[in-house]
């Protein structure tokens, strides 16, 4: 387990880096976060007040020392539209965006890599074309657009969606019980199968609108690597030892493959939290991306900053979860340290 | 090989070059409405009419009116400047600067390389996109902070690959040559290691134009920089939104499509171009 | 009968630019305990001569002549799923770069369970054991150990004793060992070769060596066939090949060979290329590179001239 803890110290200075470029956005650049905190009414004196009890008139390194603490107690300041702390209102709509995001990552990953590994073995099939048209068009298409564009054919059109207005119909149903936050699990978790079906009715075209873009890449990885790992000595080692064509495929190329894959994956995840931002603003999904638009249109100023800083944190935390992923699959890795 | 086969191979290899030539000319269109937008649309796009509201699109008016009644068509053509003009500013800012910490960077080692492959690192760890609005946010909204912002996310892959060409080319001898003939470092690096690594960089740019206009457009989508009535294409499509649920599609589809137009084009154009200069990295 | 016998092979793979004939008329045998050294330059079909009975050809290849026996069963007849049974059990094969050549994130006793499950038919509790004593008997020291390892923690030469350890894992009749240690240093050669040998020995086992040094052939095998352009041109037993070379082609290759009295200038590189192997050919592939060509060569068929029994030439002028 020694590398898990050399990969969690590894981290720190990943972490250290995101603290100080988001002070540096909040407070050193020329942006005035204290006429944002006035509000539009306010006159120059009202300005200069919040200044001084936000600290704003004193040194950076002074403020910098003032920011770390605060963040070491949680605070992220109160936002002006809830008149909630930041940190709270994150907290509250976190399971909400995690919810859409796992399901957009799982439906990529179930999808993504058996069509690689079928592109792989038949190259130039009707699957391998599948796989290349794909990823023209998800490197084409803006998320927001996919999302728009699903929600007109599937439910102006076709009528197989409902309404995209959030995580629930609220008028018919009303949500479980909290346990996770996330309405499918806690519907789940609660036995209550009509809201589990209306929950996953809603989450189904944002998941699937967010995860197209993260299939073609994790598709066109799992292509290349297959292909590279069929050809490799190894492979051609395990024909001539007569092992079934499963256990070549599975055990000894699949298997090569992930280390791959998961290095890919990073820029998936960045990928998957700031598209969030776009697909919940599509979707009515009250998550803390649509809770960071409506912050950017309210200027609220705390609010958007608390948001930069929690994705930040959670994609370094994701990319740590890869690389130990990555460590336990490939033992070099784990030797290299 | 089969007489099959190489139908298919010469096909295929026709098929792909075509692609490019398709992409160039839809680029070349694109321009033109950049340019001549104001002169080439049938409409002012800012003028509204409470007549002709939400107007299917027609002879008039090809592509529809949205909600105020403005020309869509108009206003999609007039929008060209404004995202183009961000996302290749963006490009050009981050081309430039990128290429000189990564020169600097590669060139001098040491605590030079540190510090700027530690200010990459610390940009590449957050989701991008989130950085590229908590940035706007923080400058003050508007296009101008926009192009900043996405300069800035795509600072890295510039600098790294900067960094990493300047790197290999250092201890080539003919760099080795110059500076023994007493050249400067900034002189070897302008003259003789900038215009080496320039075309494989320029290739790095057309790919990455289509990534900043879906990024600018994403990020006046939720309602950053760009203020209504400007005309551009993110902010369009999230004015149709809210009339998908009745049925009016053509206020979102239209900017929505030429947005996926000129990403296709880029990226095309961008595949085409690596091709010709390094046929190996062909996928 | 012998237990391996290629008899009036010929293959050919359709590429790109056309039909290449790599393999054409090849007979040879193989009988128990006896180790053949198949010799010649890259690109003389020795590789592909093993990986046909093997039957591990990509989809390009294409036989349009002959046959392959071993133990009296028609590989060449076999369906997919009975050669693959096979191979690992009957016939096996190590391949030269033994680091590349073992799966780099399993570890190597599993790799070799892997084989023992399939063909030794042994109880799951008892693989762990036998991929062990599998490891042991090629003189792996620490074996318990060692079967913990993963490839990138050993050495190339050990690598190649677990390919050897995997490849008789299960004993089969027949080993090929394509180029078994090329990329080892001189000394880890000399212990693979002799350990090849050994097993061969003692489990009278028939071995197909494939390798381009004459000197390592002349050393470890009974017999020796050389190959050029996709011809067996000569097959003789080792003594006498090294001593009285029958065709021009195998003493050019003997006078490449560095022996240990030679020096640099004694060593002569061989003239010319293989030829083309696509389109028409010579009924003599060596015509274009040899020095006692006469117009006939390029004519008539080629016979087989018998020297002595085991001796066999292919050449119309062969050297006395």
């Amino acid at each position: 387990m020694a590398f898990v803890w050399k990969r969690l110290l590894g981290t720190i200075p990943s972490l250290i880096g995101v603290v100080v470029l988001t002070f540096f956005i909040s407070h050193a650049l020329p942006g005035d976060p204290a006429a944002y905190f006035a509000g539009p009414a306010a006159n120059a004196a009202s300005i200069e007040n919040i200044r001084a009890t936000l600290g704003l008139d004193r040194p950076l390194p002074v403020q910098f020392v003032r920011y770390i603490g605060d963040l070491a107690q949680g605070n992220l300041g109160r936002s002006l539209t809830t008149g909630q702390p930041v940190l709270t209102d994150l907290l509250e709509r976190l399971p909400a965006s995690l919810e859409l995001s796992s399901f957009a990552l799982l439906f990529a990953i179930i999808i993504a890599i058996p069509m690689g590994v079928w592109a792989a073995t038949r190259i130039n099939g009707g699957v391998d074309h599948a796989c290349r048209a794909l990823v023209t068009v998800s490197a084409a298409f803006p998320t927001f657009f996919v999302g728009l564009l699903f929600v007109y054919i599937f439910y102006f059109l076709l009528g197989w969606a409902p309404q995209p207005l959030g995580r629930l119909n609220e008028i018919a149903y009303s949500p479980p019980p909290h346990f996770t936050g996330a309405y499918t699990i806690d519907a789940l978790i609660a036995g209550d199968w009509p809201v589990l079906r209306a929950s996953l009715a809603q989450l189904i075209l944002p998941a699937i609108s967010l995860g197209l873009f993260a299939l073609a890449p994790i598709a066109r990885i799992t292509r290349a690597a297959m292909l590279e790992a069929l050809g490799s000595d190894f492979i051609r080692t395990a024909r001539a030892s007569g092992l079934p064509v499963r256990k070549i495929l599975m055990t000894y190329a699949f298997r090569n493959v992930l280390l791959p894959v998961s290095s890919v994956l990073g820029m998936v995840f960045s990928f998957l939290l700031g598209s969030n931002v776009l697909i919940e603003q599509v979707f009515g999904w009250q998550g803390v991306g649509a809770y960071a638009v409506s912050a950017v249109i309210a200027s609220d100023y705390a609010a958007v900053q608390g948001f930069v800083l929690m994705m930040a944190v959670l994609y370094v935390l994701l990319n740590l979860a890869v690389d130990i992923f990555a460590t336990l699959v490939d033992p070099r890795v784990r030797f290299e340290g | 090989m089969s007489v099959v086969t190489l139908a298919r191979n010469t096909g295929y290899a026709f098929g792909e070059n075509r692609l490019t030539l398709v992409a160039a000319i839809i680029l070349a269109l694109l321009a033109l409405c950049a340019i001549f937008g104001p002169y080439i649309a049938p409409y002012d796009p800012l003028v509204t009419s409470a007549t002709t509201k939400l107007a299917r699109p027609s002879a008039l008016h090809p592509f529809g009116t949205d909600a105020l009644g403005r020309d869509i068509l108009s206003r999609v053509i007039v929008a060209t400047r404004l995202d183009l003009g961000m996302a290749v500013s963006a490009v050009a800012l981050s081309f430039v600067v990128g290429l000189a910490l990564g020169a600097l960077a590669g060139y001098f080692g040491g605590w030079t390389d540190r510090i700027i492959g530690r200010a990459m690192d610390t940009i590449m760890a957050f989701p991008l996109f989130v950085l590229a609005m908590g940035i706007v946010v923080a400058l003050g909204n508007s296009v101008a902070n926009i192009i900043i912002a996405t300069m800035i996310i795509n600072l890295p892959f510039y600098c790294r690959f900067a960094r990493a060409e300047v790197n290999v080319r250092r201890e080539l001898g003919y760099i080795e040559a110059a500076r023994m003939g007493g050249n400067g470092a900034l002189r070897v690096l302008l003259n003789h290691i900038v215009p080496n690594i320039l075309p494989p960089m320029m290739v790095q740019a057309s790919l990455n134009m289509g990534w900043a206009i879906l990024n600018a457009a994403g990020l006046s989508f939720i309602g950053l920089g760009v203020r209504p009535p400007t005309p551009e294409w993110g902010i369009m499509v999230s004015e149709g939104a809210s009339y998908i649920i009745s049925g009016e599609w053509w206020a979102f589809m239209f900017p929505g499509a030429a947005l996926v137009l000129a990403v296709f084009s880029f990226n095309m154009l961008g595949d085409g171009l690596r091709d010709l200069l390094d046929p190996r990295k062909r996928v | 009968m012998a237990q391996l016998e290629i008899d009036n092979l010929s293959v050919e793979f359709r590429t790109r630019h056309g039909v290449v004939r790599a393999l054409d008329s090849v007979s040879l045998s193989v009988t128990r305990g006896e180790i053949v050294g198949v010799v010649g330059e890259s690109g003389s079909g020795k590789s592909v001569t093993a990986y046909t009975v093997m039957g591990l050809n990509d989809e390009a290849a294409r036989i349009t002549q002959g046959n392959i026996t071993m133990g009296g069963i028609d590989l060449l007849a076999a369906r997919p799923e009975a050669m693959r049974e096979l191979r690992g059990r009957e016939m096996a094969m190590i391949f030269q770069s033994p680091r590349t050549a073992l799966n780099p994130i399993r570890k190597i006793g599993k790799q070799i369970e892997d084989v023992l499950q399939e063909h030794a038919g042994l109880p799951s509790r008892d693989l762990k054991k036998a991929a062990i004593a599998a490891l042991a008997r090629v003189r792996i020291p620490d074996p318990e150990r060692r079967a913990e390892a993963y490839p990138f923690e050993l050495s190339g030469g050990m690598c190649q004793r677990v390919m050897i350890a995997m490849a008789l894992a299960c004993t089969p009749s027949v080993l090929i060992a394509d180029e078994p240690t090329t990329g080892l240093d001189v000394t880890t050669q000399a212990v693979i070769m002799d350990l090849i040998r050994d097993m061969s020995r003692s489990t009278r086992m028939s071995t197909l060596l494939i390798t381009h040094d004459l000197g390592l052939a002349g050393e470890y095998c009974d017999r020796i066939a050389v190959m050029h352009a996709g011809h067996i041109v000569e097959v003789a037993p080792t003594e006498e090949i090294l001593d009285h070379p029958a065709h021009p082609y195998t003493r050019q290759l003997l006078a490449a060979t560095p022996v240990p009295e030679s020096r640099l200038d004694d060593l002569n590189s061989i003239p010319g290329h293989l030829p083309d192997l696509r389109g028409a050919l010579p009924p003599c592939r060596f015509s274009g590179r040899c020095e006692r060509r006469r117009p006939i060569c390029d004519e008539a068929e080629l016979p087989w001239r018998e020297l002595s029994p085991a001796h066999v030439v292919r050449c119309r002028f062969p050297l006395s």
